[in-house]
C-alpha cells in the first residue's frame, strides 16, 4: 500500500518505505506480523513437551520459575499454551476466511452477472443464511460432523460466505455498468475474463477490508466454539479452551483468564485496525479520484 | 461513503461501505409541465408490507427446509440413528424395536417424507435425554432467553444510538476522538471475555452480584451487559459513521443556512437519516444477539434456549437440537420482519413511491 | 401579503439610487495548505448591493463565487475561514457576530438558494416540516400560523396544490418542484437579501427556463445576488454583473455595458465562448489554458498566463480601478472607454 497523496519529501529511513500512511494500518500490521512470526516460530522450534503439565507447579502466577505468564490447573506453561493456540486461532480463522472469501467472491460475481434464475437462487440463499445466527449454524454443523481442526475450518468457511457474496454482488453490479466493462463486452470478451480481469480488480479493496474483518469474526467464533466445549479437542491449547478452563479458577488464578483473553483481543484488534486502515486508504483514494 | 467499521457485525457494516442505499430518487420522473402533478400512482404501504412478509416467509420456509434436510441426511450418513437413539446400552433386540418404532426399517426416501411431514406440524419427537417432548422443552426455555435479549436490545437502542450520534456529530473533537478509540477497542473484546471479566470484578472481587442463574433483576445485570456488549460497539460505530456522513450532506448545509443550530442539525436532521441508513444493522441485530445469548447463557448458567442448544449438541440430542433451531429461526425471522415493517412506516422513501 | 411582488416582464427599471443594503469590503477567505501559505479562495472582494437590485457574480467553477455566498451567511466550510474584510447588512456588521446572533441572520435576513435541489432538502422530512422549521425559528408563530406561511411560500413560487405538497417528501417531487421548494425556503421569512447560487445549473433545460422565469417575473424587484457561470442566465436576470477570476473581481458594470463592451480580456474570452446564433461568428473560441488551482502560486495578474495581450507589466497585479468609465482589473483593457 502506498499513500494516495505523496507529500514529496525525501524519505530518510528505509523502514518508512514499508509505512502505509495510515497509522491504524501500520499498528495493525505490526501486531499481526508479530502474531504470524510467533505462529511460524512455534511450529518450527517449540518442542511438543513444552505443552506438558507439571502438577507440583500448578496455578502459579506469572513469573514463577521462568513461567512468564504463569501456569494453569495442570501446571502447564501458559505462554507455551498461548503459542500452541496460534494454529487453532489464526490457522483456523485464516483458512476459513480464505474459503469464505473465495466462495463469496465467486458466487457474488456470478449473481451479479446473471439476470436469470441463477441470480434468484443465489440471492435467496444469501439473504436466508445471512439473517441466521452464525453460532447456531456452527453448533448444528459441529453436532453433525464433529470437532477438530478441519471440521471447524470447513464449518466456519462454509457458513459465512454469504456475507461476502452479498457485498461483492452489490459492488459487482455497480462495476458491471461502467463504460470500460461495457466496452469489453462489446469487444466480445468472455464473461469469465470480464468478471475476473475487469471487475475483480475494481472490488479488491472491498474484499481486503471484508477479509480482515471476517478474519476477526472467524477468530472470535472459533474461540467461542472451543469455549462452549464444541470446538478444538478438550486438551488442545486453543484459546477458547483456555478461557473455558479458567472459569473454574477465576478466584485463585485470574491470569489463566487474562492470558488467552489478551491474545484474542490483540489478534482481533490488529485485524480490525487493518480492515479500518485499508478502508480509509481506499476511501481517500476514491475521494482523490472524484476531486 | 459511510465508514466501514469492523467487528462481529461485518454484514451490515460493509453494506454501508458499498453505498447500497435505496434508490428511490431515480423513480422520480422529469417534471415536464413544471408545476403539473403528472400521472403518479402512490403504492399503498400495505402492498409493501405484504411483499416484505411474503419474502421473509419464503426465506424462512427455505431455511427450515434446508436445515431439516441437512439434519436428516447427516444423521443417517454419519451413523446408525437407531444406535444413537438407543444409547450405549442398546442391544440388538432394542435396536430392532427402535427401528420399528421410528420407522427406520422403511426406505430412506419414505423416512424422509414422513420426517418432513412431522416437521411441518412442528412434531420433533421426544428428547433422547429425558423422553420429554422436544418442542415443549424448547418452549419452556424461550421466555428466559427472551428476557435477556429484549433487555440487551433495548439497552443498545437507548444507549448506543444517542452515543453514536454524539460521537459522529463532531468526530474531530479531541474528547470524542478518545471516546471513539475506546469504542474501537471495546469492539475488539469478544462478549465471552467481557462476561468473564465482569464476573471476576463484580462477583469474585467485589462480591456485589450473583454470577450464575436467574435470581431476579440483580442477576440480570451482568448477563444483559455482556449480551449488549456483543453489539453495542458496532451499533455505536455504524451510527456515528452514518451521522458523520449525514452531517456533510447538502441538506445539512441548507438547514444551517436557514439558521439551524448544531443540536438541531444533529438530532433533527442527521440522526434520522443515519438510523435509516442502518436499517439492516438494527434488523439483524436480533440474530447476532441470539448468537451472543448462547455464549452469555453458558457463562452465567442462565437457564435459556442457548444453553439448552449447547447441551443438546454436546449430548447429540437431535430432536431437541432440531426443535431449538426451528424456534430460533422463527424468532429471528419474526424479529427481522417486524423491523422491516417498522422501517416501512418510518422511512418515507420506502413508504410511498411513484410507480 | 405576497412574499414577492408580481412584476410585468417588460418592466425592469434599474434603481440607480436605492438604499445600500449589503456591503462587502475587501473579503478574503483562506483555506490552509499543508506546506505553503493558505489558498485564498476569495482574495479581496468588494461588493455593494442596493435595494431592488440584482447583482450577478459570474466566473468559472473554482473562481470563488460560491465561497462569497457562504461567507455572507458565515458558513464557509472548515478548514476555510474569513481572514480579512467586513460584511455589513443594512449598516450592521455581520461577519463577526457570535454564533447565536449570526444564526438569526441566516434564513431570516439573508435567504439562500443552493444549486442542487436533489440533495439540498432533507429526504426523510416533509417539505412542510422543513419550511415550518425555518418559519418557527425566526418568528414568534403558532404551528398553525407557520403552516399557513409555509403554504403561502409554496403557493408564491408557483407550486400547484401547495396545501397537499406540504405533506409531500422531497423524493415525491420532481426536480423543478424541488427547486421551487428551495426558493420558497429561502423566501419564507422575507429576507432583505436573496442569494441564489447556480439555481438552474442542476436542472434540465426546460425546467431551467421555468425557474429562470420565476426569477425574472416574480423576483425582479428583489435585492438579490445571483451566482452563475452562465452569462446567458446573468443577462436575463441581473442589473449589474461582476466577473470573477481566481478569487478576485476583474470587471464590473451594468449588464448592458459588460456584455456589449467587455473590457477585461477574460470577459472577452468568456463571451467568445458563449454559443450565439450569429452568422458572423460561426466558431466558438475557447480560452486557452486552465485557471489556477488551489495548489498554484499566483503572482501578478492571475489571468496573464492565459492572456494573449499579456506583457511584462502583467507581472504586477492590476487593481480593480476605473479605467475609462468602468472598473477593470487589467493593464491592457480591451474595447473602448466610455
Amino acid at each position: 500500500m502506498t499513500v494516495a497523496h505523496s507529500t514529496g519529501s525525501p524519505r530518510r529511513f528505509k523502514l518508512s518505505r514499508l509505512s502505509t500512511g495510515s497509522l491504524q494500518l501500520n499498528v495493525g500490521l505490526v501486531i499481526f506480523t508479530i502474531l504470524l512470526l510467533a505462529l511460524i516460530g512455534q511450529a518450527l522450534f517449540m518442542p511438543a513437551s513444552a505443552l506438558d503439565g507439571d502438577l507440583p507447579s500448578r496455578l502459579k502466577g506469572p513469573g514463577y520459575q521462568g513461567h512468564v505468564f504463569g501456569t494453569d490447573q495442570l501446571g502447564r506453561d501458559l505462554l507455551f499454551r498461548v503459542l500452541g493456540g496460534l494454529p487453532w486461532s489464526l490457522g483456523i480463522a485464516g483458512l476459513a476466511t480464505l474459503i469464505l472469501a473465495s466462495i463469496g467472491t465467486v458466487l457474488g460475481l456470478i449473481a451479479a452477472w446473471y439476470t436469470n434464475f441463477i441470480r434468484t437462487i443465489v440471492l435467496l440463499f444469501i439473504s436466508t443464511v445471512i439473517a441466521f445466527p452464525f453460532l447456531v449454524l456452527a453448533l448444528v454443523a459441529v453436532a453433525i460432523i464433529g470437532r477438530g481442526f478441519w471440521p471447524i475450518t470447513l464449518t466456519l468457511g462454509l457458513i459465512a460466505w454469504p456475507v461476502v457474496a452479498r457485498v461483492i454482488y452489490a459492488e459487482g453490479r455497480g462495476v458491471l455498468t461502467r463504460e470500460y466493462v461495457l466496452a469489453a463486452r462489446l469487444f466480445g470478451v468472455s464473461k469469465w475474463s470480464i468478471l475476473f480481469v475487469h471487475v475483480l480488480p475494481g472490488i479488491r479493496p472491498t474484499i481486503l477490508v471484508m477479509g480482515a474483518f471476517l478474519f476477526a469474526v472467524m477468530l472470535i467464533l472459533e474461540s467461542a466454539l472451543s469455549f462452549l466445549g464444541l470446538g478444538a479437542p478438550l486438551n488442545a491449547p486453543s484459546w477458547g479452551n483456555m478461557l473455558s478452563d479458567s472459569r473454574q479458577y477465576l478466584v485463585n488464578a485470574p491470569w489463566m483468564m487474562l492470558v488467552p483473553a489478551g491474545a484474542i483481543v490483540s489478534a482481533v484488534i490488529s485485524l480490525n485496525l487493518i480492515g479500518d486502515g485499508v478502508a480509509e486508504i481506499s476511501r481517500k483514494r476514491a475521494r482523490a479520484v472524484e476531486a | 461513503m459511510a465508514e466501514p467499521s469492523g467487528g462481529v457485525h461485518v454484514t451490515d457494516v460493509t453494506k454501508n461501505s458499498v453505498g447500497a442505499k435505496s434508490e428511490p430518487n431515480e423513480l422520480v420522473q422529469p417534471d415536464i409541465a413544471g408545476g403539473s402533478r403528472g400521472d403518479e400512482i402512490i403504492i399503498p404501504v400495505y402492498w409493501n408490507i405484504a411483499r416484505t412478509l411474503g419474502k421473509r416467509l419464503v426465506e424462512l420456509a427455505f431455511l427450515l427446509f434446508v436445515i431439516s434436510t441437512v439434519l436428516f441426511f447427516a444423521l443417517r450418513l454419519t451413523g446408525d440413528p437407531a444406535a444413537v437413539l438407543a444409547g450405549e446400552t442398546g442391544d440388538a433386540e432394542q435396536l430392532a424395536l427402535i427401528r420399528a418404532q421410528y420407522g427406520l426399517d422403511k426406505p430412506i426416501i419414505i423416512q424422509y417424507l414422513i420426517f418432513l411431514g412431522k416437521v411441518a406440524v412442528l412434531d420433533f419427537g421426544t428428547s433422547l435425554a429425558n423422553a420429554q417432548d422436544a418442542l415443549g422443552l424448547v418452549l419452556e426455555r424461550l421466555p428466559t432467553s427472551f428476557t435477556l435479549v429484549i433487555i440487551a436490545f433495548s439497552a443498545n437502542l437507548i444507549v448506543a444510538i444517542p452515543l453514536g450520534a454524539w460521537l459522529g456529530g463532531r468526530p474531530d473533537q479531541r474528547l470524542r476522538k478518545g471516546a471513539s478509540t475506546m469504542v474501537f477497542i471495546a469492539q475488539g473484546i469478544p462478549g465471552y471475555i467481557t462476561g468473564l471479566i465482569l464476573i471476576q470484578i463484580f462477583a469474585v472481587e467485589l462480591r456485589w452480584l450473583p454470577s450464575i442463574g436467574n435470581q431476579g433483576p440483580l442477576s440480570w445485570l451482568m448477563p444483559a451487559f455482556t449480551l449488549a456488549s456483543f453489539q453495542a460497539p458496532q451499533v455505536i460505530r455504524v451510527i456515528s459513521a452514518n451521522v458523520a456522513e449525514a452531517m456533510r450532506e447538502d441538506y445539512i448545509r441548507t438547514a444551517r443556512a436557514n439558521g439551524a443550530g448544531f443540536q438541531t442539525l444533529l438530532w433533527r436532521h442527521a440522526l434520522k437519516n443515519a438510523m435509516l441508513g442502518a436499517t439492516a444493522l438494527i434488523g439483524t441485530q436480533v440474530a447476532f444477539l441470539l448468537s451472543g445469548s448462547i455464549i452469555t447463557e453458558v457463562i452465567f448458567a442462565w437457564p435459556g434456549l442457548g444453553r439448552l442448544l449447547v447441551t443438546s449438541v454436546q449430548t447429540l440430542d437431535f430432536p431437541v437440537v432440531q426443535a431449538a433451531v426451528f424456534m430460533i429461526s422463527i424468532f429471528v425471522y419474526t424479529a427481522i420482519t417486524l423491523t422491516d415493517i417498522v422501517f416501512l412506516f418510518i422511512d418515507p422513501r420506502l413508504r410511498r413511491q411513484r410507480a | 401579503m405576497s412574499i414577492v411582488e408580481e412584476v410585468a416582464p417588460s418592466a425592469s427599471p434599474v434603481p440607480e439610487t436605492g438604499e445600500r443594503v449589503l456591503r462587502v469590503n475587501d473579503l478574503v477567505v483562506e483555506f490552509p495548505r499543508p506546506d505553503r501559505s493558505g489558498f485564498r479562495a476569495v482574495n479581496g472582494v468588494d461588493i455593494e448591493l442596493r435595494r431592488g437590485e440584482t447583482l450577478g457574480i459570474v466566473g468559472e467553477s473554482g473562481s470563488g463565487k460560491t465561497m462569497i455566498a457562504l461567507s455572507l451567511l458565515g458558513i464557509v466550510p472548515l478548514p476555510g475561514k474569513i481572514i480579512e474584510g467586513t460584511i455589513s447588512l443594512r449598516g450592521r456588521r455581520i461577519d463577526n457576530l457570535p454564533p447565536r446572533e449570526i444564526r438569526k441572520v441566516r434564513g431570516n435576513d439573508i435567504g439562500i438558494v443552493f444549486q442542487d435541489p436533489m440533495t439540498g432538502l432533507n429526504p426523510v422530512r416533509t417539505v412542510g416540516s422543513q419550511l415550518m422549521e425555518s418559519a418557527l425559528r425566526h418568528n414568534n408563530l403558532s404551528r398553525r400560523e407557520a403552516e399557513e406561511r409555509a403554504f403561502k411560500a409554496l403557493d408564491d413560487v408557483g407550486i400547484p396544490a401547495a396545501r397537499e405538497r406540504l405533506k409531500a417528501y422531497p423524493h415525491e417531487l420532481s426536480g423543478g418542484l424541488r427547486q421551487r421548494v428551495m426558493i420558497a425556503l429561502a423566501l419564507i421569512n422575507h429576507p432583505s437579501v436573496i442569494v441564489a447560487d447556480e439555481p438552474t445549473t442542476a436542472l434540465d433545460a426546460t425546467i431551467q427556463a421555468q425557474i429562470l422565469d420565476l426569477f425574472r417575473l416574480r423576483l425582479a424587484r428583489s435585492t438579490m445576488i445571483l451566482i452563475t457561470h452562465d452569462l446567458g442566465v446573468a443577462a436575463e436576470i441581473c442589473d449589474r454583473i461582476a466577473v470573477m477570476y481566481a478569487g478576485r473581481i476583474v470587471e464590473t458594470g451594468t449588464i448592458e455595458d459588460v456584455l456589449s463592451n467587455p473590457r477585461h480580456p477574460y470577459t472577452v474570452g468568456l463571451l467568445a465562448a458563449v454559443p450565439k446564433f450569429d452568422v458572423r461568428r460561426p466558431k466558438l473560441v475557447p480560452i486557452p489554458g486552465q485557471p489556477p488551482t488551489a495548489d498554484d502560486v499566483v503572482r501578478g495578474c492571475a489571468f496573464s498566463p492565459r492572456c494573449s495581450f499579456a506583457t511584462p507589466e502583467c507581472e504586477e497585479r492590476p487593481l480593480l480601478e476605473d479605467r475609462g468609465g468602468r472598473p477593470v482589473a487589467c493593464w491592457h483593457p480591451r474595447g473602448s472607454g466610455v
